[in-house]
């Protein structure tokens, strides 16, 4: 398998261009609960980061942290900074619209909006309001196209996306992500409402799309994020625990906590 | 019969819902026919008879009437009259012992006259001018059409010379409002203007007036009328099937479009149906926007406080607030504070006779808008509801403001819901009298609150609606058969008013669910 194939850096020696998002001690608290404690990860560029660990940890807080989706909840409260592009995105004049067309964020259960495939896609960037129709066919075909989804589609583009089965759905999600041409992509259990048919389609949509993306995802699949993941991030209520290549991580973890996890006597 | 039914307590408990939903039901639906069959009546054509009885003093009395209806039981029957002395129709309720009714031999014609009336006569003739002075010609429908098309020209002549004496009037008016000696040769010329107009209408109404239907009453006294005081000629006891349907329409269409006539006792609805409609359009355009803003803010922008729960608190009990507070507060701040004001700033020049200080459509439109208020705020929060928060985050993770999201997202999932609370605010609108008579509606009003005067929508107006009408119906149904039947069509047309906005509301409402049905998913 590509597991052992596969060059990495170590996490230490990565130099800045290599680095898609730097979290300083970043601290979230959640309706008055200290949801992340002080966490420090460098998610480096152009590779698949898996966030693993128990249900309530924050791995999902960790990932709405990336892209200020915390502050939907109205009770939220973040320090410490996240750098992207040189720039600490937790800082009050970012702009928080733009940050999350650049930080593209696909949910657990498939989304879509009660319209149709087309509408689907072009959403976000019809919100931008500077694309000609020309340009969002164009852009909706790329997307659909990079997503893997566009054979299956092409016929029907103005039928709604209700129709699609769940994991075609998941891609659409994909879709609708990519057309805005995001440099961070942000999946949270992508799969973990799909068969195995279809995880293993968006899995290896995970790899085609890591060219050219920065991939975090946060699963629940332990053999998933062996399997995909170039680096693996560790969360234990609120902490991260460990955060090294995949490998090493599912191989050879260095903390007790990490094994325990992997091995499966806890969560 | 339920499958679950084999128990004592689940027989009881099937048959005291199912006895309660079919006595509901067959309520409902006795209503419904109660008003359908006392409204059809309106357009009905009852039967015209001979009826003879004796004065006190002995003599013989002979007359045509229509004949209602008969009670065998209290041997009574009731009769439509036509009073030649006053000129109107009179309604006899009388002994059947006292009275001789006997079905006419002979072709009896009933005129139903422009201004309600009903005539009845035999032997119809026709006066028609022509060169060599008047000719009378046998009635027949050759020569009325003639006489129609005579009468038609003449009334375009006349409108055309009414319309060319309202300016010079008023320039007349104009000129006697100022003080100080006009030009002499300006008013006099005017005057002359006026005065060849005025003649040529007097000449053009005496020639109207020489086409007359002559015609005998039962006791063999001739008369004749105008025939341009008579809108349709029938004989009423040989209609054919086909015809009774078609003058039926006719009739129809004649409630539809026509002024109230004799009081609101006969005639049509035309301005009451017209006021209700605009009435109830004016409110939605006022109620939609608020209520569903509202709504958004509780919903979306509010936070979960002390305040907001205190403000639902609020709305959900000014629905129960009974509708009369609502026009007295209606009165009292739109038209004695608003209205006031509105004429200090607008229409200084008027005062001190008011424009929007009196009670109108404006401010009844607005006081149902508060009346149903409620309802929309709480069918749209319902919807809001229901937007699901997996979509909400999807549109704010592709970059949408919380403007945007509720705009692209949030609004047209909540639509179903939004339009469901217009329905209901519309329906209870269309259907409220007791506020309307404190701040604008009235049992007659001249002119529509939409003319052709400038500037063409006059919402300071006061307007008739036709929920006051059935109201004022009631006291005259009484004593008039004729007002009560159009007080039951009145009611019959409210009801379909209701009905067509309702259906087409839930058209809509099918429609929007259907194009934005997320549950499909």
């Amino acid at each position: 398998m590509k597991l052992f194939n596969t060059k990495r850096t170590s996490l230490k020696k990565l130099s800045p261009e290599q680095i898609a998002v730097d979290i300083e001690s970043l601290s979230v608290r959640l309706n008055q609960k200290k949801v992340l404690k002080k966490i420090s990860m460098r998610i480096p560029a152009f590779s698949i980061t898996s966030v693993i660990g128990q249900s309530g940890c924050g791995k999902t807080t960790l990932l709405n942290a990336m892209n200020r989706m915390n502050e939907i909840i109205p009770d939220h409260q973040t320090t410490g900074q996240i750098w992207m592009d040189g720039r600490d995105i937790n800082q009050r004049r970012e702009n928080v619209s733009r940050l999350r067309t650049n930080v593209g964020m696909v949910f657990q259960r498939p989304n879509p909006f009660p319209m149709s495939i087309y509408e689907n896609v072009s959403f976000g960037l019809k919100l931008q309001n500077k694309n000609t129709r020309r340009q969002l066919d164009d852009a909706v075909e790329r997307a659909l196209i990079n997503a893997a989804l566009w054979d299956e589609v092409k016929q029907r583009l103005h039928e709604p996306a209700g129709i699609l089965s769940g994991g075609q759905q998941q891609r659409l999600m994909i879709a609708r992500a990519l057309a805005l041409k995001p440099k961070i992509l942000l999946l949270d259990e992508p799969t973990s409402a799909l068969d195995p048919l279809a995880t293993l389609f968006i899995e290896e949509l995970m790899q085609s799309l890591k060219k050219h993306t920065t991939i975090v995802m946060v699963t629940h699949n332990m053999q998933q994020a062996a399997r995909i993941s170039d680096y693996t991030a560790f969360i234990h209520k609120g902490e991260l625990v460990e955060f090294t290549n995949s490998d090493k991580l599912f191989t050879n973890p260095k903390r007790k906590q990490t094994e325990d996890y992997i091995t499966g006597r806890y969560g | 019969m339920s499958i679950l039914g084999h128990r004592r307590s689940d027989f009881i408990a099937v048959n005291l819902s199912a006895t309660a939903a079919a006595i509901l039901s067959l309520s409902l639906l006795s209503i419904l026919m109660y008003i359908l069959v006392k409204g059809a009546s309106y357009f009905a054509f009852f039967p015209t008879v001979i009826a003879q009885w004796e004065l006190p003093s002995g003599e013989p009395q002979i007359e045509y009437a229509q004949q209602y209806h008969s009670d065998a039981g209290i041997g009574e029957v009731t009769l439509l009259l036509y009073n030649a002395v006053k000129q109107r129709n009179q309604q006899v309720t009388v002994d059947q012992t006292d009275i001789a009714i006997t079905q006419p031999s002979t072709a009896v014609w009933t005129l139903y006259l422009n201004n309600g009336n009903l005539v009845f006569g035999h032997k119809l003739s026709l006066s028609m001018p022509d060169d060599n002075g008047v000719s009378l010609l046998p009635y027949s429908a050759e020569h009325s059409a003639k006489a129609k098309h005579a009468i038609y020209q003449l009334q375009q002549k006349r409108r055309v010379t009414v319309s060319a004496l309202g300016p010079l009037q008023v320039k007349y008016a104009e000129l006697r409002r100022i003080i100080i000696s006009p030009d002499a040769a300006l008013y006099e010329r005017l005057v002359q203007k006026i005065d060849t107009q005025q003649r040529i209408l007097q000449q053009l109404d005496w020639e109207l007036a020489q086409y007359r239907l002559n015609f005998e009453l039962a006791n063999g006294e001739a008369e004749s009328l105008a025939l341009y005081n008579i809108e349709y000629i029938l004989n009423t006891n040989a209609l054919s099937w086909l015809d009774r349907v078609s003058f039926g329409a006719l009739k129809i269409w004649n409630f539809l479009s026509d002024t109230p006539k004799q009081g609101n006792s006969t005639g049509g609805v035309f301005p009451a149906l017209f006021g209700t409609l605009l009435l109830v359009f004016l409110m939605t355009f006022m109620v939609m926007p608020l209520g569903v803003l509202t709504a958004l803010y509780l919903h979306e922008y509010a936070g979960n406080n002390r305040l907001t729960i205190l403000l639902r608190t609020i709305i959900t009990n000014l629905a129960g607030v009974p509708s009369i507070v609502f026009g007295v507060f209606g009165l009292g701040l739109f038209v004695f504070v608003m209205g006031t004001s509105v004429d200090e700033w607008f229409y200084m020049d008027r005062l001190p006779t008011p424009t929007f200080g009196t009670p109108g459509i404006l401010w009844a439109a607005l006081t149902m808008a508060l009346l149903t208020l409620p309802v929309v705020i709480v069918a749209t929060e319902e919807g809001l509801r229901q937007v699901p928060d997996g979509l909400k985050k999807g549109a704010m993770a592709l970059g949408a403001t919380k403007y945007e999201m509720i705009r692209n997202i949030v609004l047209p999932i909540a639509s179903p819901s939004i339009v469901t609370g217009g329905i209901l605010a519309i329906a209870r609108a269309a259907g409220e009298v007791a506020p309307l008579l404190l701040v604008g509606a009235v049992m007659y009003a001249p002119n529509l609150p939409v003319d052709s005067t400038f500037p063409y929508v006059h919402l300071e107006r006061q307007f008739m609606h036709l929920g006051v009408l059935v109201f004022e119906g009631v006291f005259h149904s009484q004593n008039n058969i004729n007002a009560s039947s159009m007080m039951f069509a009145t009611c019959l047309l409210l009801i379909m008013v209701v009905l067509v906005l309702n259906s087409l509301a839930s058209w809509l409402r099918f429609k929007l669910k259907k194009q934005y049905d997320w549950q499909s998913n």
